[in-house]
């Protein structure tokens, strides 16, 4: 028993077993993809012509993870009826999701959201899609063909341990099907008032018996939101992507994967700038561009079900122009992984890897850098052993990751987990684990004025001149660092009905807040005073919670799935805004999704979700805001009038006219999202 | 270091997308094989195997006893063996179990995948082992050819538990060790 990089982990389609047949048997028709009941019917003679998909390591049944594990499934992305890869997580016990406008989410795990929220380690096909300027995720920028989603595995907590540095508050994993799962041609196109426009054709094809390929290229067009006030939001934005993917077998034991994607957005939108002449900000019609794309190559090496190892290397590029910036982002990554048992009662995982990370960037605006060009270099390894205490039973895993970066240095991320199997259907885990956020060029580099308060206003009082903050980075600063403990039940109470559960209580330190320094005259271009808020690590504090999810088989029709989470943050100390962390979170959150399969053609899928309010949101623009709760549901219905043909009418968002679920730290006016419809048809070739 | 002059907002066509497309067209199509996870086809082996194999009459009780597989498959595998459950074959329904501790009396089949359980093949019990690895104890071995699944048979441990299989069964076999 071990944790494994997340790549391993059983899908929770597997584990529902029956309630996915019906899903199945259409994947069978559209890909030659065979089931279990039809493998069942074949002679002797035809099963020796079946292929394997995929010759998987030693799959990690998810009822033996020792974390907190939550797994989307191919099916609950159909079933969801999303288009974008943050609407579907919404589905995860413990994970915030708010939309702040049209275009962009804030998303984060166990607290700390923010359109900049840097807690979280986010992976697609082992490639890293934070933005190592500020750690966080262009949310808006991250997408392939969705359909093509084998899996989307989320880690609660801190995940440091085989990751590395960023997965303090957890570790998001997209993994697309191998190509060989995706032969035949697909083709979907769709309508609706928001998204305006969207489709996309993927054509999977076997180039020998040994290597299969794919391409694919989408297109989504959304329309704008509105104001809170009613205005319109100007921040309607497109993309354009395409991909693809080769799978190659050079022999029974060896596998080499090459796969790309590129893309172009358009995400103009408005941007609020504080200015030094009354009325002290303007607003500016932004007309922001992304472009970006990737190239994977891995090569992996299966020798048994014990052994096992991975070499791979990617590049990645990422372009922006905005109001604020221009940047330009290069990275190179190469990793190894090496798996193996020694003994019966040690299984061992081991890494090493190189990152290179050269990013330019420079202000626009009255938004300046210090320092233009960066050039990062990341030098990591890890090993962790799972350690068979009594078979069956009882089982350690002890393991940290290590790391020296060019921020920090020297940085080591234990964790300690323990898992008991008191019976057969039941896991328990606890978990101590350090982690660490290491620090960003942007939050070093930047020199951001985000507001000015008017003239005798408060807090800028008595004063007869504007006073300008401005956010200023520092070159000396520390990770943020992080000790959490955790507990996790999980409990397949019949083959029908399913729990998890997790308890967490962490302590952090070194949390990134900006200092407010002495207030200066400046003479030019118009007198204004001046007050430089340095950012440093001197916020502390903890945060505790619970999330459950829970999977009801109601009938071989019905399935009902439930994600519940509770969690508080105290900050502890003395600078203003100190309830930064706290005001961002909801205390409750809740996901209620119910699929009924109401006849073999005729699909319904309803999702309900509850948000508590975010009870104070520090913005720049004025006053913490807060965002009252809300409850919304999503609708569903799918018609299938034959195995090849699909067609599905969605409502997301219907219960209100709009709502707000976010408003963006600084530069961005808040906007409302929209009750929306849309409807598609997939067909397969 | 020196810096890039700042420039104009530029937007960089996807050529990637463009040369994978013509890639694409140039490229010669098979009609593919169908396929499955390794776990489901080994499911169908076992269920196969079972279809063409005979056990002495002592082996089962009464006419109704289910056949069961015992197995000490985990996780995706485990959940393959499953789906067997209830099916019907030699007109005896389907079960399946963990693999008991001590003596496999109660099991029909026995399905292994631990080396570390090569202590249970080799009894005069009559019952068709079935493993992921060779052993010269096991009746029938199945392992991954490049990227099918095959299997091999051994009529000396079969002989010794008084198990027979079909011809039909040892003419697909890769191999069969008299």
């Amino acid at each position: 028993m071990r944790l494994l990089p997340p790549a391993n982990l059983k899908t929770t389609a597997q584990m529902l077993g029956a309630a996915t047949l019906l899903s199945t048997s259409i994947t069978a028709a559209a890909t030659g993809t065979l089931g279990a009941d039809q493998l069942v019917e074949l002679s002797l003679d035809e099963l020796l012509n079946v292929e394997i998909t995929s010759v998987s390591k030693k799959a990690e049944p998810l009822q033996d993870a020792p974390a907190a594990v939550f797994v989307i499934s191919a099916d609950d992305l159909r079933r969801s009826g999303v288009r974008s890869i943050p609407d579907a997580l919404r589905m995860v016990p413990g994970v915030q999701v708010a939309q702040i406008d049209a275009q962009r989410w804030a998303v984060s795990a166990r607290g700390f959201n923010g359109r900049f929220a840097a807690r979280l380690l986010v992976l697609m096909d082992g490639r890293s899609l934070y933005s190592p300027l500020y750690s966080g995720v262009y949310w808006e920028s991250q997408d392939t063909f969705i359909e093509d989603i084998e899996r989307i595995e989320v880690i609660r907590g801190p995940g440091a341990t085989l990751w590395g540095a960023n997965a303090v508050n957890g570790v998001i994993n997209i993994i697309t099907r191998s190509a060989a799962d995706t032969i035949g041609t697909r083709v979907y196109a769709g309508l609706g008032d928001q998204l305006e426009a969207f489709a996309g054709a993927r054509h999977g094809f076997r180039i020998d018996a040994d290597t299969d390929a794919r391409v694919y290229v989408k297109y989504k067009e959304h329309d704008e939101f509105e104001l809170v006030g009613g205005a319109d939001a100007n921040d309607d934005w497109d993309n354009v992507q395409g991909g693809f993917r080769v799978d190659h077998a050079l022999n029974a034991h060896d596998s080499l994967t090459l796969q790309g994607d590129a893309f172009t957005q358009d995400l103009s939108k408005f941007v609020d700038r504080p200015t030094l002449t009354a009325p002290f900000t303007a607003r500016f019609l932004d007309s922001a561009e992304a472009s970006g794309g990737n190239l994977i190559g891995r090569w992996t090496r299966t020798l048994s079900a014990d052994e096992d190892l991975q070499l791979q290397a990617y590049v990645d590029y990422y372009e922006r122009t905005e109001q604020f910036a221009d940047l330009e982002i290069t990275t190179y990554d190469v990793d190894f992984q090496h798996h193996f048992t020694p003994s019966a009662r040690h299984e061992i995982v081991w890494g090493l890897g190189y990152r290179l990370t050269d990013i330019w960037v420079t202000g626009r605006g009255n938004v300046s850098v210090t320092d233009s060009d960066h050039e990062d270099h990341l030098f990591s390894g890890f090993i962790q052993d799972a350690i068979t205490l009594v078979p069956e039973r009882w089982t350690l895993i002890l393991g940290s990751k290590f790391e020296h970066n060019d921020f920090t240095g020297f940085e080591a991320q234990p964790s300690a987990r323990v898992v008991f199997k008191p019976a057969q259907r039941q896991t328990l885990w606890a978990a101590i684990s350090r982690a660490v956020r290491t620090p960003s060029v942007g939050e070093q580099v930047n020199v951001i004025p985000f507001q000015t308060i008017p003239p005798n206003t408060p807090p800028n009082f008595p004063n007869p001149l504007p006073l300008q903050l401005v956010n200023v980075g520092d070159q000396y600063d520390d990770s943020v660092e992080q000790l959490a403990y955790e507990l996790g039940w999980r409990f397949d109470a019949s083959d029908r009905l399913s729990l998890d559960t997790a308890l967490y209580y962490a302590e952090y330190d070194n949390g990134r807040i900006a200092t407010p320094g002495a207030v200066s005259f400046v003479p030019a271009p118009v007198p204004h005073t001046r007050q430089l808020l340095q950012l440093g690590n001197d916020l502390e504090g903890e945060t505790y919670g619970i999330e459950l999810a829970a999977t009801w088989d109601v009938s071989d029709s019905t399935r009902v799935q439930l994600a519940y989470s509770h969690q508080r943050t105290f900050d502890h100390d003395d600078l203003p805004g100190d309830d930064l962390n706290e005001g961002s979170q909801p205390h409750n959150q809740l996901s209620l999704r119910t699929d009924i399969a109401l006849s073999p053609q005729l699909e319904l899928n309803l999702w309900g979700r509850y948000v508590d309010r975010l009870p104070a949101l520090v913005v720049a623009t004025g006053p913490a805001v807060s965002i009252p709760s809300y409850t919304e549901l999503d609708l569903q219905l799918t018609w299938r009038p034959q195995p090849k043909l699909e067609l599905s009418l969605v409502g997301r968002n219907l219960l209100n006219p709009s709502h707000r679920e976010f408003v963006q730290e600084a530069f961005t006016p808040p906007s409302e999202v929209e009750r929306s419809v849309y409807g598609y048809v997939k067909v397969d070739f | 270091m020196p810096s890039k002059p700042a420039t104009a907002p530029r937007r960089r066509p996807p050529a990637l997308l463009a040369g994978l497309l013509a890639l694409a067209a140039c490229l010669r199509v098979d009609a593919a094989p169908p396929t499955a996870s390794e776990a489901a086809i080994k499911a169908a082996y076992v269920f196969n195997v079972v279809k063409f194999t005979e056990w002495p009459d002592a082996a089962f009780g009464n006419d109704d006893d289910p056949l069961v597989i015992c197995t000490d498959a985990r996780g995706e595998q485990r959940s393959a063996l499953d789906s067997l459950v209830g099916k019907q074959t030699r007109e005896r329904s389907v079960a399946v179990r963990g693999l008991p501790d001590r003596d496999l009396t109660d099991c029909h089949v026995a399905v292994i995948e631990d080396r570390a359980n090569d202590g249970r093949l080799g009894g005069r019990q009559p019952v068709l082992t079935i493993t992921t690895f060779d052993h010269a104890e096991s009746m029938v071995h199945v392992f991954v050819d490049g990227r099918r699944l095959r299997f091999a048979v051994r009529l000396p441990p079969a002989k010794q538990a008084a198990i027979t299989f079909s011809a039909k069964l040892l003419g697909v076999a890769a191999t069969v060790h008299e």
